[in-house]
């Protein structure tokens, strides 16, 4: 029996999904949920095979849910924005249904879905390269989405004031705390607004609106201090960028 | 514009019409002067040689002169003036070299001294004919442009009408209500069948019309309870909606589809990013000839909002900014966790 799990936020959306799904008796309708908070925590209950998925919902994204799964289920995304359709082909999207859908589409995307579960293609590989593929794709960043236990934090920009590399991780200093996130420095600093974020160091990047001062620590090597009290080397290439951006 | 003899194969022309020109000069001299050849043909070269270079300089006095009723006199007088110093010029030229040239003979002194006003003529009659000629090609020229700029700024005026309307109305609600129609087809027919009557009804309005157009406030708002109502189906009981309108405010008039993008926005700030309830609340009242509209809806002042924020607003504003011509006529104002947006609407007195 393959479970699967409804994320929408329209009942009615939903509701047809449901109606669609009857027609397969060997999938099971195990949860629905109307925003990405439910979803995380039904996903986190239930351990579905197959998630269909809204992406423009209240709070946070579809996309942004998916994020916070560490091991995702097959995804058919449905949606009315075809600004994503065409990001989430190249990303190899189990399969991307266009609201409104036909329901020839839609047995069509779950035979797909069926036939990738029955064959134990890794999905979870599928999601990887389909978040990863995201990032790559992604037009800037304007928030981020933490999470910490059972508990989602939004992150404003403003609220952060530096990151810091940690192996696969990055850990974020925010107003709300410190938080991990598995990310790559790289696509942070590529995303980032470049005037109000720099990277300092291999393993930093500091918002330039909680610089406090850049001070000589020993020769040729800065340390900058930050408005909440952290300190941070400052490498060579750092150093020039700051001078920059800070016209000193 | 350039030069319309200088561009392309306009000197080729130019210089076969004066070719034909001095040909048949020079036959007149030897026919009234009784002129050898050879003197005929160097007299001819050097006059109309030296008015062939001056002709080109001409343009530039129709050039950099309007032909518009209100500088008639300037146009008179710098005519005048220029052709008078290049006549004058072209002869005095002519004669100098002439003398230097021809056999240096009492004759042909007499002659040249007395050529001076028939070759004023002459020159005059060559400056007429060309500023004539100049005048029809700036004509012509300027019609062609005008017809291409006509054409261009007719497009640019479609481009911007199709934009307004995209931002009007949102893509994206047309399509998940078309989903919420096919959703109902199978639970609750009759919903849906009502449904697309209520989305028909709305298409009609918003597509139908001119997007100049002044509507009255009565047509605006059935047109935005109609989307609302559009809106409840999808969201259910999570939106409410309660108004507020001064009945003689019905009859007073306002762009077609002002509405639209603020109340896209309460419901996107609202229900799209809320989990709970929200209640919008359309306002209207006619205070001293202004029809002024407000719309609150509650939001989350916490949420960490996206981007894509005040588009549909700014357009809001250019649109009233150009429509009426004055500066600010959209208030906004937050207050906790309450948006209000208003527009000050100019009504025309009545007499």
């Amino acid at each position: 029996m393959i479970k699967a799990i409804i994320v929408d936020d329209e009942k009615l959306a939903r509701d047809i999904i449901k109606a669609y799904l009857q027609n397969f008796a060997q999938v099971e309708l195990i949860a629905e949920c109307g925003d990405g908070f439910q979803g995380l925590k039904a996903i986190q209950e239930h351990q579905p095979d197959l998630l269909f998925l809204d992406i423009q919902m209240p709070k946070i994204t579809g996309f942004e849910m998916l994020e916070l799964i560490e091991k995702p289920p097959v995804v058919i995304f449905s949606t009315a924005f075809d600004q994503y359709a065409i990001k989430a082909f190249e990303m190899n999207a189990t399969d991307y249904l266009l609201k409104p859908y036909a329901e020839e589409r839609f047995k069509g995307a779950v035979q797909k879905a069926i036939d990738k579960i029955q064959t134990k293609t890794s999905a979870q590989k599928e999601i990887e390269t389909l978040t990863e593929k995201r990032e790559e794709l992604s037009e800037g960043i304007d928030r981020l989405v933490v999470k910490t236990g059972n508990k989602i934090h939004i992150l404003g920009l403003d609220q952060i004031a530096h990151f810091e590399a940690q192996d696969d991780y990055v850990a974020i200093h925010s107003d709300q705390g410190k938080f991990l996130k598995l990310m790559r420095m790289k696509h942070l600093e590529d995303n980032l607004p470049s005037g109000d974020f720099i990277r300092v160091h291999r393993s930093h990047i500091v918002s330039i609106k909680h610089i406090e001062k850049l001070e000589l620590y020993e020769k040729d090597s800065y340390l900058l201090s930050l408005k909440t009290g952290a300190q941070l080397p400052v490498s060579r290439s750092g150093h020039s960028k700051l001078k920059e951006v800070l016209k000193y | 514009m350039n030069h319309p003899f200088l561009k392309n194969k306009g000197i080729i022309f130019y210089t076969a019409v004066w070719l034909f020109v001095a040909i048949l000069f020079g036959l007149s001299l030897g026919y009234f002067y009784d002129f050898s050849t050879k003197e005929a043909n160097i007299d001819s070269f050097i006059f109309n040689g030296t008015f062939y270079g001056l002709g080109l300089a001409f343009w530039f006095v129709v050039r950099y002169n309007s032909f518009d009723s209100s500088q008639i006199l300037n146009l008179i007088v710098s005519h005048l003036a220029a052709a008078a110093l290049s006549v004058a010029a072209g002869v005095f030229i002519t004669i100098t070299i002439l003398k230097n040239v021809l056999p240096q003979t009492e004759e042909s002194l007499i002659y040249l001294n007395s050529s001076i006003v028939w070759r004023s003529g002459l020159g005059l009659l060559y400056y007429a004919v060309l500023i004539l000629v100049y005048h029809l090609i700036k004509y012509y020229d300027d019609l062609r442009d005008r017809g291409q700029q006509h054409a261009q700024l007719e497009t640019m005026l479609k481009e911007s009408e199709l934009e307004m309307l995209k931002s009007q109305i949102n893509p994206h609600f047309i399509f998940n209500s078309l989903n919420s129609v096919a959703s109902l087809t199978i639970t609750a027919p009759s919903q849906a069948r009502e449904m697309v009557v209520k989305l028909s009804d709305f298409l009609r309005y918003s597509l139908g019309k001119e997007n100049h157009q002044l509507n009255t406030l009565e047509e605006e708002i059935a047109n935005l309870m109609l989307y609302l109502e559009i809106e409840k189906v999808r969201f259910g009981d999570r939106l409410k909606v309660e108004t507020e309108i001064d009945i003689e405010s019905l009859n007073h008039t306002l762009p077609n589809l002002i509405l639209q993008p603020l109340i896209e926005n309460a419901v996107k700030h609202g229900i799209y990013e809320s989990l709970e309830d929200v209640t919008i609340r359309v306002k209207a009242k006619t205070e001293k000839d202004i029809l002024r509209v407000s719309m609150t809806n509650e939001f989350d002042p916490k949420a960490v909002s996206r981007k894509g924020k005040g588009i549909g607003l700014k357009n809001v504003r250019e649109r009233l900014r150009v429509i009426y011509g004055v500066p600010k006529l959209v208030f906004t104002e937050t207050n906790e966790n309450l948006f209000t947006v208003r527009l000050d609407i100019p009504q025309p007195s009545e007499k």
